[in-house]
């Protein structure tokens, strides 16, 4: 069974997550490009068209300069700088701003060069200096308070109200930049709630962050694309989705009515007209028989039908756990294809640490045997015991006959769950029986110093009736229950 | 629009089914086990504590928290634990893949003997948005036994009246008069029916038999729960008390060697029991496990005060050899001891720490002092505080 060894290896407390940063920079992007219906409304109505990559561009700088302001502030308000030449208020806020300022006069006179549309010559400067004003207010915040639910739903209305004005406005425009931005927003917004939480629920309780391993930040991550994915392949595919749901509603009607139908018939006795027709999504049911009287075969269909039902029903789970099982192989196997990694064959791992993990894979691991499948095994067990009892019956006498009989006692002792060792010699093997069971103790005592001569030489036709006897025996014995146990073979 | 809309239906809907499902089927297959590599352990063994999470559902568990509750003197997490007082409260964090266990071995170190219970561990999860955070408590009813870890009785003890050091004498206390290993001169308080005739003919002086040593002996351990005299309940020196319980489970083991019967008795019983210990007097690995495991047991809190302790209940000891292990020594407890001095008993008395200087100890008693040195620097005293 594949496993891996993880020791830990906590992080030095002081230094600091490299996710953070990441985090960072993925909150701020998201809350930025939640601002890009604004700049689709303005650049479809100044050139009346439907320009979505126009407005991406437009909102590329915008987000440029946000970025700026807020690293600018972070670094005028950082630890460091005020430790080594902490600057006067006045100086750093002129320092925080006036850079934003500087950017919309540039901006505004470039646009005018390139002869812009008016609304766009006013709105885009001022658009840029919001941003950059927005980047520097949000240097303080952690990672988590940047982009917050309350920005996403004032986002989510802004996309709608985008389109709604757009189309009241008659102002060409298509709803797919808009969900493709929406969603953007939405993946962001869920990284950095994602992460957020994990961090917060460290916090609470007062543990490091550190203390939390990289990779279940990893898989968490990983989970949320997944969901993410689930997500854009459902509204991708969501005609062929419809499709296949009225397909099976469409079958579970066709089905219920057939079922309903021989009920009826069967019931009735005669012939039970059905009416044809029916919407064109769904086709003509079978007309009414004549009734031949044969009642028998109708009763035997229902109860066949109702036989495969409840056998269908019974092993669903199991085909649903191999299927699984089957695709998750699949899976695996692409996923090496892909990564080409030496597959996982033994613990990897560092030294040191204050734990050590494997992890197992339950699938992969051999599973312990369903009840119903023990049960199964032991009958075949008991059959093929019984016929090798037969098979020695036909043996002609002598030393052979004596050794297949002893063979075959332990495999019957093993069946019955009689507690023996191996080691055991033939005396002790008689001994242990006669504690645990209490009839036929002659023939156990008798057979073990007969095997014991056969076994030596000392005796070359032996009398192998006690052993015929404990085999018979053995073979009408019911296995011994759980306490009876001991040491087995 | 209906797109737009769809979008966002799609998208709450995903968060909140996320959401629902972690909170009701979060636990349904998951199981979780804590338990110790061993159930004993000596003082400074490291074992490992082993805690095992299988998921045998579909659904994975993004982040899976168990916080253990365990004592402070098992050492184990390090800067992952939080320390308060007496518990230890260390989290231990997962994640959960479907069909997939993981088991985790902390190694822990027993620092101080005892019995530690891991009795129930909290299990937390979240959704990947934090909206639902299920937990549920596990039982999980671990116990281990940390046995104190005998002290070496050929080290750190010392007899007050010499300047040098000097070393508990390992030999056996009373002679038995079964067995005879030559003859010597005639000493007072010899019996007559020990007198060899043939010999004092022939060396015209009187000689009696020289009996040999044997083992035919028993031994009582009285240990001394208070560590000052004036203690009511609790005990103040808790350092000095554990090395008591060491010097105790050292002799314990020593008659392992010897095959001494030892007897245990001591004003401290168990917990929630105002019952002080009282042994059988026996001899063998099972007895003497026994006793280690019943001084793991022992609580820090003295059922009565040590002199009646030895005036009522250790009053009829009839042992060979008597060892008091104390943490102060006063006229009461010197009286008993020399009251079964003269009975023929042989009394020793281990001190722990330095006796203080106004103590006057009396001739004819072993009286040794165990870490002196250490005690001494550590400040503990058993000296009563000056009066104000």
């Amino acid at each position: 069974m594949p496993q891996v060894h993880h020791p830990h290896r906590p992080l030095h407390p002081d230094r600091p997550s490299l996710w953070q940063p990441v985090l960072r920079i993925v909150s701020l992007g998201g809350m930025m490009a939640g601002g890009y219906p604004l700049f689709l409304l303005l650049v479809n109505y100044a050139f009346w068209a439907d320009r979505p990559l126009r407005a991406l561009c437009c909102l590329l700088p915008c987000m440029a300069a946000g970025f700026l302001s807020f690293f600018l502030s972070r670094s005028l308000y950082s630890p460091l700088r005020r430790r080594r030449r902490p600057l006067p208020v006045i100086l750093r806020v002129t320092a925080r701003f006036f850079p934003g300022v500087l950017l919309a006069g540039i901006a505004a006179v470039l646009l005018y060069r390139l002869a812009a549309p008016g609304l766009l010559l006013v709105s885009l400067p001022l658009l840029l200096l919001l941003y950059w004003v927005g980047g520097a207010l949000l240097q303080g915040r952690p990672y988590h308070q940047i982009y917050r639910q309350q920005d996403l739903m004032v986002q989510v209305i802004l996309h709608f109200l985008a389109l709604i004005i757009m189309l009241l406005a008659g102002i060409p425009c298509r709803a797919e930049p808009l969900i493709v931005s929406l969603l953007t927003a939405a993946f962001f917004y869920g990284l950095s709630a994602n992460q957020g939480n994990l961090d917060y629920l460290m916090e609470r309780r007062g543990h490091d962050l550190s203390h939390l391993p990289p990779k279940i930040r990893r898989y968490n991550v990983r989970l949320l694309v997944i969901l993410y994915a689930v997500i854009v392949l459902l509204l991708c595919g969501k005609d062929a989705l419809a499709q296949l749901v009225r397909w099976v509603i469409a079958g579970l009607y066709v089905a219920v009515s057939f079922l309903a139908g021989l009920l009826a018939r069967l019931f009735s006795g005669g012939d039970v007209p059905v009416e044809g027709g029916g919407t064109s999504d769904f086709s003509d049911l079978p007309a009414g028989e004549p009734d031949s009287g044969n009642w028998f075969a109708q009763v035997f269909t229902v109860i066949l039908a109702l036989v495969l039902l409840a056998v269908f029903l019974r092993y669903l789970p199991r085909m649903l756990r191999l299927l699984s099982a089957k695709i998750r192989a699949l899976a695996e196997r692409i996923r090496r294809f892909f990564h080409r990694e030496t597959p996982i064959s033994g613990p990897r791992g560092e030294e040191n640490g204050e734990y050590t993990d494997v992890e197992t894979d339950l699938q992969q691991e051999k599973a312990p045997e369903p009840e119903g499948e023990a049960a199964l095994s032991q009958r075949r067990a008991q059959r093929r015991f019984r016929s090798r009892v037969k098979a020695f019956d036909r043996m002609e006498p002598g030393a052979e006959k004596e050794r297949e009989g002893y063979r075959l006692l332990l495999c019957g002792m093993k069946l019955r769950h009689i507690p023996v060792s191996q080691s055991d010699t033939p005396l002790q093997t008689a001994a242990r029986v006669q504690e645990v069971l209490s009839s036929m103790g002659a023939d156990w005592a008798e057979n073990a110093r007969i095997y014991s001569e056969v076994r030596y030489g000392e005796n070359r036709e032996p009398d192998t009736a006690p052993v015929s006897r404990l085999l018979h025996g053995l073979l009408q014995m019911k296995p011994l229950p759980e306490q009876s146990r001991g040491r087995l073979l | 629009m209906t797109m737009l809309l769809a979008v966002v239906v799609l998208i709450a809907a995903a968060v909140a089914l996320q959401g629902m499902v972690i909170r009701r089927f979060a636990f349904r297959h998951l199981t979780y086990t804590c338990r110790f590599s061993t159930q004993e352990a000596t003082e400074g063994d490291e074992i490992t504590l082993i805690e095992e999470v299988e998921n045998r559902g579909l659904l994975p568990l993004p982040w899976l928290k168990a916080e253990i509750t365990s004592s402070k003197w098992l050492e184990f997490a390090g800067s992952q634990s939080m320390v308060t007082e007496e518990t230890r409260f260390v989290p231990s964090f997962f994640m959960m893949k479907a069909h997939h266990r993981v088991t985790r071995s902390w190694k822990v170190r027993c620092t101080k003997r005892g019995i530690y219970d891991l009795k129930k561990v909290v299990l937390v999860t979240t959704d990947l948005f934090g909206g639902n955070s299920p937990s549920q408590v596990v039982h999980v009813d671990a116990r281990l036994t940390v046995l104190p870890a005998p002290a070496d009785l050929t080290l750190d003890f010392r007899t007050p009246r010499h300047m040098i050091g000097d070393v508990v004498v390992r030999r056996h206390l009373l002679s038995d008069p079964f067995l005879i290993a030559g003859v010597r001169e005639y000493a007072p308080g010899d019996t007559m029916n020990r007198i060899h005739w043939l010999a004092t003919a022939r060396q015209n002086n009187l000689m009696v038999h020289n009996n040999e040593y044997s083992a035919g002996q028993s031994l009582s351990v009285i240990l001394n729960m208070q560590s000052r005299s004036y203690e009511k309940d609790g005990v103040i020196d808790r350092d000095k008390i554990e090395d008591a319980i060491r010097v105790a489970a050292g002799y314990f083991d020593d008659t392992l060697r010897s095959g001494l019967p030892v007897r245990f008795l001591c004003n401290a019983g168990p917990l929630h029991s105002r019952e002080p210990v009282v042994t059988g007097e026996y001899h063998g690995r099972e007895h003497v496990h026994e006793l280690l495991c019943r001084l793991a047991a022992l609580p820090l809190f003295s059922t009565e005060n040590f002199p009646t302790f030895l005036g009522t209940t250790c009053r009829s000891l009839d042992s060979s050899d008597l060892v008091l292990i104390t943490c102060y020594v006063n006229a009461e407890i010197f009286a008993y001891a020399a009251a079964k001095q003269a009975m023929g008993c042989r009394v020793k008395i281990i001190h722990i720490g330095p006796i203080p200087e106004s103590t006057r100890l009396p001739d004819g008693l072993d009286i040794y002092t165990y870490r002196e040195e250490e005690h001494r620097a550590a400040g503990t005293s058993s000296a009563p505080p000056a009066a104000s």
